[in-house]
C-alpha cells in the first residue's frame, strides 16, 4: 500500500470522530472541518514520531483537542480586533464570519435554541472541564479512554464531569435568569 | 415562579447535552484534504530545493574564498623570501664587510 493509500485510509476511518471532536469546540461544522484537516495533515506529518505509547485514536484526539483550542484562542484575538475596528468604523469581512450559521431546517429551533445556549455555557467553563465533557458527551468516549486522551487518571476525569456539570448548570442559569 | 422557571429551563438545556446532534463530516473532505495536503507538499518540496541551493552556493563561496586566500599567502610569501634575501645582504654588507688594506672583519 503506497503513502497516499495509507493516508486515505488513516482520514476515512477517523474523520468523522476527529470533526466531532473538533465541533465540540468550536459549534460551527465549517470551521470543524478546517481544524480537523489541518489535525490530519500535522498526524501524517508527525506519524514517525509516533512512538505508538498510546492507540492512534487516543493520539488523534490529542491533536484534535489542541488544534480546536488554538482555532478558538485566534478566533477570541480576531474578535477582540473585530471590536477595535469596529470602534474606529474599520470593516472585516473576517469578524463577520465569526456568526454563528443558520439553523439546519431539519432541527427543531428549541432543540436548536437550547444547543447555542450549552455552547455558550461550554465556552465559558474552565479548559480541562470544557475537555473531559466534550469528549463524554459528544465523542462518548468512556471515562478510561477520556484518561488516556488527557493523560491523567479515571478518578480525576470524574471530578472534571462533575465539576464541568457544576459550572455548566450556574452559567444556564445566570443565562435564562437575565433573559 | 420565576425561579422555578430558569431551573426548569436549566434542566431542560441539561438534558440537551445526553443528546446532542453529532456532526459528520462533508462528502468531499477526504477531496478537499488532500488538495490541501499536496498544496502544502509542493511548499515544503520548493522549500527544500531553495535551501539545498544556497547550501551548495555557500560552499562554494568557502571553497572560492579559500582558495583567494590560499594564493594570497604564496604569493605573498615569495615577495616576502625575497625581501628577507635582500635584507640578509644588505645585513651582511653593513656588517660583514672587509676594508680594502686590512685583513680583519670589522665590525660596525
Amino acid at each position: 500500500m503506497n503513502n497516499r493509500e495509507a493516508f486515505r485510509q488513516l482520514v476515512d476511518q477517523y474523520k468523522d470522530k476527529v470533526v466531532n471532536t473538533c465541533y465540540g469546540f468550536v459549534h460551527q461544522k465549517e470551521d470543524a472541518e478546517d481544524i480537523a484537516q489541518d489535525v490530519f495533515i500535522e498526524a501524517w506529518l508527525s506519524y514517525p514520531k509516533f512512538r505508538g505509547e498510546s492507540s492512534l485514536s487516543t493520539w488523534l484526539y490529542r491533536i484534535a483537542i489542541n488544534k480546536s483550542l488554538d482555532a478558538l484562542r485566534k478566533q477570541k484575538t480576531k474578535k477582540y480586533i473585530g471590536l477595535f475596528k469596529n470602534l474606529l468604523h474599520i470593516s472585516d469581512e473576517s469578524v463577520d464570519n465569526l456568526k454563528h450559521t443558520e439553523p439546519n431546517p431539519l432541527q427543531q429551533i428549541e432543540q436548536y435554541e437550547r444547543e447555542q445556549a450549552l455552547y455558550k455555557a461550554l465556552d465559558k467553563i474552565p479548559v480541562n472541564q470544557k475537555i473531559a465533557i466534550t469528549l463524554s458527551k459528544f465523542e462518548d468516549l468512556s471515562m478510561k479512554e477520556i484518561a488516556d486522551v488527557m493523560e491523567t487518571s479515571e478518578s480525576a476525569v470524574e471530578s472534571l464531569l462533575s465539576r464541568a456539570k457544576v459550572s455548566l448548570r450556574k452559567h444556564l442559569e445566570d443565562y435564562y435568569k437575565n433573559i | 415562579m420565576k425561579t422555578n422557571n430558569y431551573n426548569e429551563e436549566t434542566e431542560k438545556t441539561m438534558q440537551v447535552l445526553d443528546a446532542l446532534t453529532k456532526v459528520k463530516s462533508s462528502p468531499f473532505f477526504i477531496t478537499r484534504l488532500e488538495a490541501r495536503f499536496d498544496k502544502k507538499q509542493e511548499a515544503n518540496n520548493y522549500s527544500i530545493q531553495w535551501k539545498t541551493s544556497l547550501k551548495y552556493a555557500f560552499f562554494i563561496v568557502i571553497i572560492a574564498l579559500n582558495v583567494i586566500a590560499s594564493y594570497s599567502y604564496i604569493k605573498g610569501g615569495n615577495s616576502k623570501k625575497e625581501t628577507r634575501e635582500s635584507m640578509i645582504q644588505e645585513l651582511s654588507g653593513t656588517y660583514f664587510s672587509t676594508s680594502s688594506n686590512s685583513n680583519s672583519i670589522t665590525f660596525q
